[in-house]
């Protein structure tokens, strides 16, 4: 699940290079909703004079793969003349989440807005020293609020530049970056998304199962409505068919007809549902408070 | 709307209703406007909990990491006129069981720097409530009880407890917000989630995507899973349940027939007592000095109810997510047919359709095509998350489930089920109907009406009458 527009960069890895024993580059970077939903709180509670926020980002890393799975935002300053990181609440925050969390470690660093500048690569600077030997990674998000720029979210890696390497200067190379959750959490995202089409923005709770259930078996008869419109009309000879849209189509149904043909469909659902229907009557044991005490 | 509004003017004053002692500065600087909404006493009852988009995922994700069953963590927030925003919340470490004091006294500390922490980024930094997640809906325990009963002195309006039910991997999550009271023990508040502008507007990108049909979050199908695996879970966790407090019933039973036996002893001899001294008056003694019987006879004191009280709660709730389960379970069955039947019908057009759509194809498409639907092994879902029948898993089930039905949840999971098994009916009937499961509806029509006759306790649970001095009535108690 892409999160923004795709970038041109090549990623060339240098194989000879990472023989020894330096750490390879990473070649994809995926997000937590958790992790991009602070961002995005912090950046709401910026003070006047911040131009933008930064935090470090805590995840896990494989040898080409690095999966951010929460933030915390960090002080920092910005002037025309310098730079400052409050390193120290950097330190004592990361203790913190350590303490909860002891398989996250420290992975890069964010910023909002999508500019990168000198400050930008002295504090990648600072936090590749933290996260050494491995490469820090930088997340620029962009939260769209500036007029004429598109929200999205873009990975960094740094490259030293130039012959002899300064901190100041380095080459930002884009890593492509996704979404990523845990199948059990995908209710609270759904909620969340549902929540954010909602006219005032709020959801009341709790949501009961079967209403739930009925939203999504309703999608689903709105998509096949919608696919047999389309087939009906392509046969009727009203629209010109896709050999696309028909080729995924026969991929997508064409799973299940050799079950069809073994009658394999008709049997399984008959023991589903005799199966079920005996068995699976909600049941509502009702614990009682009178009772006599001998 | 003029609470929203509200919001927005009390993020911009200085943190007015953050402390419980009322700091007289900041008490001049809340405008006459906002003077009704802000509390400084906390006097206006809370009506209603709001829960920040972050929150929600912040609390999924410690639920779903956690170590132990269960995940605690503190909420932060304010509150303007009767409702409770929360917008921040923070895990808390996880100690295992040893060294009580010891790892009460690093929490307190961890709280501390982690609330100072925040602090300094301008987050909200007063705590409310605290969060726990739970299984299957049950989490009325002892130390749920006790954590409350300390916030509720601690904290302004005595606190709040969110609970997010885990362990419904595919269902829906059950977020309820709770604040102590004397007499049911927890009482539910309303509970909202709210995200905020700029959350929504990101989410709403994320959704929609760059018009090419990508995007970051689409469209969820988890819930037709039919994954039977919570519902094994919870009937274990019933019967366990059912079991502990059996358990505790014959505990209380004993202990209130020591006391009987021994208030007895103490009757009978405060009675003979009495008669000499009555006897001694008549024959005109002095009558016995007064005695201490207390000191004498010791009567246990009154056994604490409430672990029964909890356990009870617990068999409420767990009873109460098995009627949700069985029920969507119920509606899966009737109405995830009925949309099999309308794939076969889109099959039976694609097939008709496939020779419309080959004259647009090359002959390299057309037999990749062929070798495909011939050849299962080519064969590739390209949606992970389809529906899919488990007829295997239903076999493992069908031991453990052998409950007598109660008509009034059955009848209204089939009522709910109706609108979605009646739509598809005209757009099967333009087309050739798929072989319409008849032995099926036979069946069902068999084993429906199967009544429980007067009895309206679960089979399981009629073992549990032998037991001496104990009977159940009919009643559903008032949790």
């Amino acid at each position: 699940m892409p999160l923004g527009p795709s970038s041109s960069a090549v990623h060339i890895t240098n194989h000879a290079a990472s023989a020894a024993n330096a750490p390879r580059t990473p070649t994809s970077v995926t997000v937590h909703p958790v992790a991009l939903f602070s961002i995005l709180d912090h950046y709401l509670r910026r003070t006047d004079l911040q131009d933008r926020v930064i935090g470090t980002l805590l995840g896990t890393r494989t040898e080409t793969e690095v999966e951010v799975r929460s933030s915390f935002a960090v002080l920092h300053s910005e002037t025309s003349e310098q730079v400052a990181v409050d390193m120290e609440y950097h330190r004592a925050m990361y203790e913190l989440h350590h303490k909860v969390n002891p398989k996250e470690v420290i992975v890069g660093w964010y910023s909002t807005g999508s500019n990168l500048n000198t400050y930008s690569a002295l504090i990648q600077n600072f936090y590749s020293q933290e996260t050494a030997p491995n490469q820090a990674i930088h997340l620029a998000i962009n939260t769209g609020v500036e007029e004429g720029e598109q929200s999205g979210v873009k990975a960094y890696v740094s490259s030293p530049v130039g012959v002899f390497p300064k901190p100041e200067n380095c080459l930002f190379v884009p890593v492509p970056v996704e979404l990523q959750f845990h199948d059990a959490e995908r209710s609270g995202i759904d909620l969340i998304t549902k929540t954010a089409a909602a006219p005032n923005s709020t959801t009341s709770q709790p949501i009961s199962d079967l209403e739930i259930l009925e939203q999504s078996i309703v999608t689903v008869q709105d998509m096949l409505e919608r696919v047999l419109a389309y087939v009906q009309s392509v046969l009727s000879g009203e629209k010109k068919g896709d050999p696309a849209i028909g080729r995924y189509l026969m991929d997508t149904l064409g799973a299940s007809t050799d079950d069809l043909e073994k009658g394999g469909f008709n049997s399984s659902l008959q023991i589903d549902e005799t199966g079920y229907s005996n068995d699976l009557i909600p049941l509502q044991p009702r614990p009682v408070t009178s009772r006599s005490i001998l | 709307m003029a609470t929203s509004m509200a919001a927005a003017l009390a993020a911009s004053l200085p943190a007015a209703p953050a402390a419980p002692v009322p700091v007289a500065p900041t008490y001049e600087a809340i405008p006459a406007s906002m003077s009704k909404v802000i509390d400084i006493e906390a006097e206006i009852p809370l009506t209603c909990v709001q829960l920040d988009g972050m929150v929600v995922t912040k609390i999924l994700k410690h639920a779903r990491e956690a170590p132990s069953s269960t995940a605690h963590g503190l909420l932060l927030g304010l509150d303007l006129d009767g409702t409770l925003e929360i917008s921040n919340s923070f895990a808390l470490p996880h100690h295992a069981g040893d060294e009580d004091d010891r790892s009460s006294k690093s929490t307190a500390r961890y709280q501390a720097s982690m609330l100072r922490s925040l602090k300094e980024v301008q987050s909200d930094d007063s705590v409310v409530g605290f969060y726990q997640a739970t299984m299957l809906g049950a989490f009325f325990n002892q130390t749920l009880v006790d954590t409350q009963a300390i916030h509720q002195d601690k904290l302004r309006h005595g606190g709040i407890v969110i609970v997010h039910g885990k362990g419904q991997a595919f269902g829906e999550d059950v977020l309820t917000a709770h604040s102590l009271t004397f007499s049911t023990i927890l009482e539910e508040v309303p509970l909202k989630i709210r995200t905020n502008p700029l959350l929504s507007a990101f989410v709403n990108t994320l959704t929609t995507g760059e018009g090419e049909g990508e995007t970051a979050i689409g469209a969820s199908f988890a819930t037709l899973d039919y994954g039977t695996a919570g519902l094994t879970r919870n009937l274990e966790q019933i019967v366990e349940a059912v079991d502990h407090y059996r358990t505790e019933e014959g505990n209380l039973a004993y202990m209130s027939r020591q006391i009987a036996r021994e208030r007895a002893k103490a009757d009978s001899y405060v009675a003979k007592r009495k008669e000499e001294s009555a006897a001694r008056v008549a024959q005109g003694l002095a009558p016995l000095p007064e005695e201490d019987v207390a000191r004498l006879f010791k009567i246990p004191a009154e056994p604490s109810r409430l672990e029964s009280m909890l356990l009870l709660g617990q068999i409420d709730a767990y009873g109460r997510s098995l009627a949700a389960t069985a029920g969507t379970g119920l509606v899966k069955i009737r109405s995830l047919p009925v949309m099999f039947c309308k794939f076969i019908v889109l099959l039976l057009a694609l097939a008709a359709s496939v020779a419309a759509l080959n004259t647009h194809r090359s002959t390299h498409n057309h037999r990749a095509l062929a070798k495909r639907v011939v050849d299962p092994s080519v064969r590739r879902r390209a949606d992970g998350k389809r529906c899919r029948p488990r007829p295997s898993s239903t076999g493992s089930d069908t031991p453990v489930v052998n409950v007598v039905a109660t008509d009034s949840s059955s009848s209204s999971s089939t009522s709910q089920s109706a609108p979605t098994t009646s739509q598809p009916a005209p757009t099967t009937s333009q087309l050739p109907p798929p072989s319409p499961p008849a032995p099926t509806t036979q069946a069902l029509a068999a084993t429906k009406p199967k009544p429980n006759t007067g009895l309206s306790l679960p089979s399981f649970m009629t073992g549990t009458q032998i037991g001496q001095g104990t009977y159940y009535s009919s009643k559903s108690t008032p949790f």
